[in-house]
């Protein structure tokens, strides 16, 4: 039955990149796919998806596990780019995901994520991995070798993903792989030990940004020349709402261990529309003159000299080389998927009736009256041109099926708390979910504050429950500078009610050495994790979205006080000592029981002077020291007992 | 004050709980003592009716705090100068709550305090939730502070101190039970107040020569209070006083006192199965792994330490405590109480976690020595200094924190002043108690000097 399924997925994944009989012909060889899909959102917002497949060539025998038989790696990777294929075959990564994302998504007038929030990250850089070893030391070992080896790839700090910020095996993440590899590896029957760990880790400080974004293309064949991938400017991509970028690697096996490497890219951007005209126009921002204002002539008091702006006009007209600053060059030639020749696509709009499409270049390839798509040409140019005189209608999104916030509670700088809402919009279904959190381990939670309150927008009464509705509660606690908090909560939410998470939590102070240059800025929360499970599909993954990243701002102390702090503590601590040492150690006598004999000062150095005088005169005088020399023993006795 | 044999008054039972409830039993409450070696259960010494009032007041001002002010216990829970994590309630409600969900609350760095607390609230919980201002929390730490007075008055008529003019034992038990220092540590819920009240306890069988109780006590206490270790010197002075302090019977306290803890460690061990809670209490105690601002030297220096340094000024800092237990029990080998009341004190300047409550404690403990304070100079001083660095203390660390309009150097500068201040205490107060033995105070008019 496992071998059946394995198959009939490889039949899937060819069917639906290209023709079956294509599938059965290049089986064996290295393909890549790419797309773009076009949406317009409300408020002149484009979301615009790139979308690139890259799979190597079918490998027999991939080597799982540096097992005795050494089976023969990948010859050549065909189109899969070596950089990535040697990094994950070194450190023996069977799934790897990563994520760069900066701005929000703002679920409520945008709804469901591009492709249900699976390639959509948290703010800055998230990756995870499913690596294969035979110990848990020893893939964690392989893990960070792998972050390493990424951070030099993209450009990333992923090098500072080290055991505080890695969480290992949430159950939150499921593998893409339907042959799991443990299966493989026992199946092989050779290394029985092996097996796949999972580890999350995140940098929610990390700026994403063009550095990035240059080695992410250099990965695809045309490498940003050719193909929809010409349009990937960083500076256009990186001036938008939201953006995300992802990279998935799966290595895909069938039950005869013949294998082959697969890489999904993706660049998510929601674009503004109207930011990106007016930075083409003018790079400095001007208010538009009174000739091009659209009025709201709704006002009462609207007329020819009074006029209140539309928050977004409702007339556009706009092409896509407005947005990104040049056109689609070329078509890129490995595209398999157009190797037909013809009825593939390449660029998709969504659009509703009330919008124009017009073309430059390219070929239609379909056209109904919500989705028009295209193909590129060679040695051709391609733009499409947008206009509508109601840009408010869209082809909605559905809403997604939870809504999420989290915030900070408290003031100060010793504790605080954190309060996580989430709402299930849905009249009739109950949603059930994990939530996913991981802290850095100078924040310090209290499990035992969390509470669950639900409350619902029916009743507006708000109770105190756990049990139905957090069925489970996976928790690990920190431990200072080794690992984060995690924690991990199976959710179940009934409809329309919105459940609150809360908690409290301490913070702590830092070393000197550890605090960022900007210390007075905060730390950064990595957000939270939300997947929600499928009800029919026995809890499989239907969805995921993130929460907003968090700041937290520690104490400081003051940066300048090293040397001050360590003289002024040590000269306390000195002080504590020598007294108590000084009381301990000498003996007591009555005052008037110790001789003292005052003598002047000049008499009490004349016989020093007069023995310095005879040495110096050398051994022509030596009676002067034996003139008295008990008086000189008791000067020096009464000098001792008054110190 | 005299002291009574026991067995003159053996038909008198009276057990603590009934002698702080039934204020018209005073007339039976005389100054007398307890010698009972064979009834351990029996009281160590008898109050009369104004210690009885004291500790009935001091029951009733608690009661009605909690009562009336219910947020003042994670209020002051929450202040640094009162409880540190090494004693904080809210962190031993979190061991216990994963201890019960099944987890080790050793296994991460939320929990510093010993085994045995667990235990204890587990306990507790047995009859009522054990949040600060619950009935069953608010009687256990009420009784603590009481039976701690009680001790610390039994001490105060104990043969080891009798022959001298001692302080009435209302006025000591008074001196403890109203400290504003002790009674803030009672609310905060530290669970310092649960092991001073053993620390007190071990010296009050010490010094009726109830050996096995007493180092069973010290052996609780230096596993609720790691620092408490540094004690056994003394203690051993104590124990042995009585018969000649051979080493045979040096050695066999010894022995006893390391049975005692070893057995409190293995309850740790059999508590949650592993090793691993001593380094998570007195590992991360050492090696001050929670760097949380307090009244004490360490979190400041540790901060600003450069990384290289860390490791080694850990140790001097740690050694600095240690280095002061053998002199002072040498040079006091003729006064352990005042030798164990040093190092109390010296401790309270040097451990990595102090609290106010340790000074309580130190203070109450002073109180003990009567004879000594013709001779101490600088009291009033050293009080101004200590009542000054506690009215800044918390209102420089406001600044810090809250309204972010002072830093870190403020609450520095006065955990520097706190702890000028305590050395004066100290220094004096054991120059005053040297001064004694060198004559006995026989005549205070005839100025010493130390040569």
């Amino acid at each position: 039955m496992f071998v059946l399924g394995a198959w009939v997925y490889l039949f899937a994944v060819c069917a639906s990149l290209f023709d079956v009989s294509d599938c059965a012909l290049s089986s064996k060889a290295s393909g890549y796919n790419e797309s773009l899909d076009l949406k317009p959102l409300p408020r002149n917002n484009l979301l615009a998806s790139f979308n690139f497949e890259i799979y190597s060539d079918l490998a027999e025998g991939y080597d799982l596990v540096n097992g005795t038989d050494q089976p023969v790696f990948l010859a050549h990777y065909g189109l899969f780019p070596r950089s990535v294929g040697q990094i994950v075959k070194s450190t023996q990564t069977h799934e790897l995901h990563l994520r760069f994302t900066q701005g929000w998504w703002d679920s409520e007038e945008w709804g469901f994520l591009p492709h249900n929030g699976k390639y959509a990250g948290g703010t800055g850089v998230e990756v995870w991995a499913w690596i294969a070893g035979e110990s848990y030391d020893e893939a964690e070992n392989r893990w960070y070798e792998l972050v390493n080896a990424l951070s030099g790839l993209f450009c990333a700090s992923l090098n500072f993903v080290d055991s505080s910020r890695t969480t290992p095996n949430p159950i939150s993440f499921h593998p893409d792989s339907t042959v799991s590899a443990s299966s493989l590896i026992a199946g092989k029957g050779n290394v029985s030990s092996s097996s796949l760990h999972l580890f999350h880790g995140s940098l929610p400080r990390e700026t994403v940004c063009t550095e990035n974004l240059t080695p992410f293309l250099k990965l695809l064949p045309c490498k940003g020349r050719a193909g929809i991938s010409s349009l990937l400017d960083g500076h256009r991509i990186f001036d938008s709402r939201w953006q995300s970028m992802a990279l998935d690697f799966v290595l895909m096996c069938d039950s005869d261990y013949r294998c082959r490497l697969h890489m999904t890219q993706k660049v998510d951007v929601v674009l503004d529309v109207l930011r990106s005209l007016q930075r083409r126009l003018s790079p400095v921002p001007k208010p538009p003159p009174a000739e091009e204002l659209q009025c709201d002539t709704s006002k009462s008091y609207h007329s020819d000299s009074i006029c209140f702006p539309l928050s977004t006009p409702d007339i556009v007209n706009w092409k896509l080389s407005d947005l990104f600053g040049r056109k689609i060059q070329n078509r890129c030639l490995l595209d398999r998927v157009s190797e037909n020749g013809v009825s593939s696509y390449s660029v998709c709009a969504h659009i509703t009736p009330e919008w124009h499409l017009s073309r430059e270049g390219g070929a239609i390839v379909s056209s109904t009256s919500s989705k028009a798509c295209f193909s590129l040409l060679e040695n051709d140019e391609f733009d499409i041109g947008f206009s509508t005189s109601n840009s408010a209608s869209v082809s909605k999104n559905e809403p997604p099926p939870v809504y999420v916030q989290r915030s900070m509670t408290g003031r100060g700088q010793q504790n605080g708390g954190i309060q996580t809402i989430i709402y299930n919009p849905s009249i009739t279904d109950s949603v059930s979910l994990i939530y996913f959190e991981s802290l850095p381990w100078y924040m310090k939670p209290y499990i035992h504050t969390l509470a669950a309150t639900l409350s619902n927008s029916t009743a507006s009464k708000s109770t105190t429950i756990k049990r139905e509705v957090v069925k489970d509660i996976l928790y690990r606690p920190f431990l200072e500078r080794v690992r984060g908090t995690y924690l991990e909560l199976k959710l179940d939410i009934p409809p329309e009610a919105r459940l609150t998470l809360s908690y409290d939590f301490d913070k702590t102070l830092l070393y000197l050495a550890e605090y960022p240059p900007d210390a007075n800025r905060g730390f950064d929360v990595p957000p939270g994790i939300l997947t929600v499970l499928s009800k029919e599909n026995n809890g499989s993954y239907a969805y995921a979205m993130r929460t907003s990243s968090l700041l937290l701002s520690l104490p400081t102390p003051d940066f300048s006080m090293p040397y001050n702090v360590i003289i002024l503590t040590s000269t306390v601590m000195a002080l504590a000592f020598g007294t108590i040492y000084n009381i301990l150690v000498r003996r007591f006598v009555y005052e008037q029981d110790v001789v003292r004999e005052r003598i002047p000062l000049v008499q009490r150095l004349r016989p020093r002077i007069m023995d310095g005088i005879s040495r110096w005169k050398g051994a022509t005088a030596p009676e002067i020291d034996k003139v008295d020399p008990g008086a000189d023993a008791n000067v020096d006795d009464s000098l001792d007992e008054k110190t | 004050m005299q002291i009574r044999s026991c067995r003159e008054i053996d038909n008198i039972t009276l057990s603590l709980v009934d002698i702080t409830y039934t204020s018209n039993q005073q007339a039976r409450c005389s100054q007398t003592c307890y010698d009972t070696r064979l009834n351990y259960h029996r009281p160590l010494a008898l109050m009369d009716w104004r210690t009885c009032a004291a500790i009935f007041a001091a029951a009733i001002l608690r009661q009605s705090l909690s009562f009336l002010f219910p947020s003042l216990h994670s209020l002051l829970g929450q202040h640094v100068e009162v409880t540190t994590t090494m004693t904080s309630f809210k962190q031993m409600k979190e061991g216990l709550h994963l201890y019960e969900i099944g987890l080790s609350p050793y296994n991460g760095g939320v929990y510093h305090q010993a085994p045995i607390f667990l235990l204890l609230f587990k306990f507790a919980g047995k009859f009522g939730p054990t949040s600060p201002d619950s009935f069953i929390i608010n009687v256990l730490y009420t009784f603590a502070d009481i039976i701690t007075a009680y001790f610390l008055c039994a001490i105060s008529k104990s043969p080891k101190l009798a022959k001298t003019n001692q302080l009435a034992d209302w006025v000591i038990a008074a001196l403890y039970l109203f400290n504003p220092l002790v009674v803030a540590t009672n609310i905060s819920r530290s669970t310092a107040v649960l092991s001073n009240a053993t620390m007190v306890g071990s010296i009050a069988y010490a010094c009726y020569n109830k050996n096995i109780l007493s180092v069973i006590f010290l052996a609780v206490a230096s596993h609720a209070n790691f620092y408490t270790i540094y004690l056994v010197p003394p203690f051993l002075l104590l124990w042995t006083s009585t018969t000649n302090t051979s080493t045979a019977s040096v050695t066999k306290y010894l022995f006893l006192y390391i049975t005692a803890s070893a057995g409190l460690a293995s309850i740790g061990y059999f508590m949650t199965g592993s090793w691993q809670y001593l380094s998570a209490t007195y590992g991360s105690l050492l090696f001050f792994k929670d760097l949380v601002p307090n009244m004490g030297l360490w979190w400041y220096f540790f901060m600003e330490m450069f990384d290289f340094f860390r490791p080694l000024f850990t140790y001097i800092f740690q050694l600095y405590s240690l280095i002061y237990v053998l002199p002072i029990t040498f040079r006091l080998h003729n006064y352990p109480l005042m030798a164990i009341t040093c190092i109390v004190g010296i401790t309270t300047i040097s451990k990595s976690y102090p609290e106010i409550g340790d000074l309580g404690m130190y203070i109450s403990l002073l109180s003990l020595f009567r004879f000594i304070f013709p001779n101490v100079r600088y009291a009033l001083f050293a009080a101004l200094v200590i009542l000054h660095s506690l009215v800044l203390a918390p209102n420089f660390y406001h600044l810090w924190i809250y309204l972010g309009s002072g830093n870190a150097n403020f609450i520095y500068a006065i955990t520097l002043v706190y702890t000028i201040g305590l050395t004066i205490i100290i220094t004096d107060t054991l120059r005053a108690a040297l001064r004694i033995e060198f004559d006995g105070g026989a005549d205070p008019s005839k100025s010493v000097i130390q040569i």
